[in-house]
């Protein structure tokens, strides 16, 4: 028997006059769940049976009767009937430094009564151990995760996660700056430098010596940098082109240690990061697409110190889009004797969160167009308004005269903010002033 | 310097004080003197690029007044002769301007459309036709010996005010627009002016609503109509967002 982690080379035979009975058992104390793959045609295709083998439990596999008796594997594929040769590989599901599976493989002679035993080589962990990120970057007030990884014999020496060996035995040299819990996430307490320590065991790659467990301490460094990060209080976005955006748009950080680099991210492929002009750092963020659901644009921010890691913080927030508005019923105001004047306050909805864009969100002056069809009556002056600090935008519809008014045409009214039509408004021109119909959208 | 010598330089300044502030009505780049808060300054603000395309005045003039060096200003049409008239066409210009003063580029505006000529007052710049300067009889340039206002909360008051306070011929006179924000201070206002024309008037009407504030006038000589836009461009924008960090400076480090 082969106490062993894993095997890749192990070969197994089936014909007239062989076959293969292969074995696994726990030599564990704890349950252990036990994957057995068959690989075949060259490797190129697998058979995969799982099974939870209780301490001292065995499982035993006649590749012979999985091929004769078409024997579906757990994802229901069969062997094909003419399969004469191939390799397998058990795996221990639930430890992966050091496994407690051990196995065996008969393979017999039918004519002569012939046996042949063998196991997998063994293949296990080598140095390089160490951990994932050194120095590793710890947001102040946030978690970040650690690990470690081994070089893989298994696998030409490739770095592989062995985290779980290491559970349980982390440490951190100065609590005051950052912790750690027992599955090597750290959490940063303030900004500063210090030292995180595990230790664990790993099989080695030494067959003759039964792939003994070996101890290894490995320990890197910790940087806490303090990375936040703030947008406007409602989380959102305005989709846009115009400057006046600019501050509803505007995410600025606050660091610690000053001096590092930024480098700025967001879900939404072609939106765009502009340093602020004051008050940074921080950027304005440009897009052109609207967000489908509430909060599912997610910028982030990466805060690389030379020498000390790097931090990401991220933010979601929705991008809005101009989409309806609603508007006040005035009073007439008109003094100067025939006609009507109103003065009619707009209140903008964006999608799709389909909310009153709020007051004071930074909006001021982002532009209100307007256009007519047909031309408003001669002696009409026509003009765009802007949003104003509460993000309102007031239009004027006035018709009144100290003489008496002519009659004219209905004329389409079309409002936009961003370029998005928000309004279309029917007015009606007569001796009496001017009418306003609201043609929507009011959703 | 001799106390005669001192006599005489104060002689000087006040004679050349004295002709700049009798300069009135004046057209191209004059100031009239009688003033809106602190002059013309603005007028030599340089504007590092100028263009139209293809646009009338009106439109070079809104893009020249929301520019980096904003302004408020009065517009008057060329009035068609009836209401039923065809519309007077307006020629489209196209310019390209590099470094240019706001007087340099208003110049510039007014030769493309020779039609015009402007004048400034106080802060707001005023373009209308070159045919109506010496026209008496021309609304706007109708003079308002004494002009009283008494708590007036819309433009739509003063309007009201100048009509009953001309001196005859009774005047049509009309607010339509389409557009824009025409609002007072709530707070009512009173006020008197003296000496002063329809336009004067007008531009003190319009500063109220705000400043930067543009009117425009058109229509025709039966049916002639203003219309008040506010703007804010002349208001500071807030410096950051309320949701800005407090930046603290560190304090300089010593030598």
């Amino acid at each position: 028997m082969c106490r062993r982690r894993r095997s890749n080379s192990a070969r197994w035979k089936y014909d007239a006059y062989h076959d293969s009975i292969i074995t696994a058992g726990n030599g564990g104390t704890k349950p252990v769940r036990a994957a057995f793959t068959i690989f075949y045609n060259q490797g190129t295709q697998s058979y995969d049976l799982e099974q939870t083998l209780q301490p001292d439990e065995q499982m035993w596999i006649d590749v012979g009767q999985l091929i004769r008796e078409h024997v579906p594997d757990k994802n229901g594929k069969t062997l094909p009937a003419d399969l004469t040769t191939g390799s397998y590989e058990f795996r221990d599901l639930t430890n992966t430094g050091v496994g407690a599976l051990f196995e065996g493989k008969v393979v017999y002679d039918k004519s002569y009564g012939h046996v042949a035993y063998g196991c997998a080589a063994c293949c296990g962990w080598s140095i390089p151990v160490g951990f994932w990120y050194d120095p590793l970057g710890i947001p102040v007030d946030n978690e970040t995760d650690q690990g470690v990884f081994a070089a893989d014999q298994c696998n030409s020496g490739d770095l592989e996660d062995v985290s779980d060996s290491f559970y349980n035995n982390w440490s951190t040299g100065n609590t005051s700056i950052a912790t750690v819990d027992s599955y090597g996430t750290h959490s940063g307490v303030s900004v500063g430098s210090t030292r995180s320590f595990t230790h664990g065991l790993l099989n080695n790659n030494n067959p003759i010596r039964y792939c003994p467990l070996t101890g290894f301490e490995p320990s890197g460094g910790d940087c806490v940098i303090q990375l936040m990060l703030q947008g406007n209080q409602y989380n959102s976005l305005f989709v846009g082109s115009d400057p006046n955006l600019a501050a509803a748009n505007s995410i600025f950080a606050t660091v610690s240690p000053s001096g590092g680099t930024f480098t700025t991210t967001s879900s939404a492929s072609g939106d765009t990061f502009t340093p602020v002009t004051t008050g940074g750092p921080g950027w304005v963020v440009g897009t052109t697409t609207q967000s489908a659901n509430l909060r599912d644009r997610t910028i982030t921010v990466t805060y690389a110190v030379s020498g000390q890691g790097s931090v990401s913080q991220s933010l979601s927030v929705t991008a809005r889009q101009f989409a309806y508005a609603t508007n006040n019923t005035p009073s007439n105001t008109c003094t100067l004797g025939y006609g009507t004047a109103y003065l009619y306050a707009y209140t903008p909805y964006t999608h799709p969160d389909g909310t009153a864009v709020q007051a004071g969100i930074g909006l001021t002056n982002t532009a209100v167009t307007e256009s007519f069809n047909p031309q408003p009556p001669a002696g009409t002056v026509t003009g765009s308004g802007s949003l104003d600090a509460n993000s309102q935008f007031y239009d004027k519809l006035v018709y009144c005269s100290s003489s008496p008014l002519s009659s004219y045409p209905t004329v389409t009214q079309t409002i936009s903010i961003e370029g998005y039509q928000v309004r279309q408004n029917s007015l009606t021109y007569s001796s009496a002033g001017v009418g306003l119909t609201s043609n929507g959208p009011t959703q | 310097m001799t106390q005669t010598e001192n006599y005489l330089k104060l002689a000087v300044l006040l004679l050349a004080l004295l002709l700049t502030v009798t300069w009135v009505g004046g057209v191209g780049a004059q100031q009239t003197g009688s003033g809106l808060g602190q002059g013309a300054k603005f007028l030599e603000a340089k504007i590092p690029e100028f263009e139209i395309h293809n646009q009338v005045l009106l439109d070079g003039l809104w893009k020249l007044a929301r520019g980096p060096a904003p302004f408020g200003f009065g517009f008057e049409k060329v009035l068609k002769g009836s209401l039923s008239d065809p519309d007077v066409p307006d020629p489209l210009l196209s310019l390209q301007l590099k470094d240019k003063s706001v007087r340099e580029v208003l110049d510039a505006l007014c030769q493309a459309d020779s039609r015009y000529t402007w004048s400034v007052d106080g802060t707001t710049v005023d373009l209308f036709p070159r045919a109506v300067i010496n026209d008496a009889s021309y609304l706007l340039n109708r003079q308002l010996a004494r002009f009283e206002l008494r708590n007036a909360t819309d433009v739509q008051n003063g309007l009201l005010a100048i009509v009953r306070q001309l001196p005859p011929p009774v005047e049509q006179i009309a607010q339509a627009q389409v557009g824009g924000d025409d609002r007072y201070p709530p707070e009512p206002w009173t006020v008197t002016f003296e000496n002063l024309t329809v336009r004067q008037v007008v531009n003190r009407l319009a500063a109220h609503g705000g400043r930067c504030t543009a009117w425009i006038f058109g229509g025709a000589r039966d049916f002639r109509a203003f219309g008040f836009f506010n703007t804010f461009v002349c208001s500071p924008p807030p410096p950051l967002p309320s949701w800005a960090p407090k930046r603290v400076e560190p304090p300089p480090k010593s030598p």
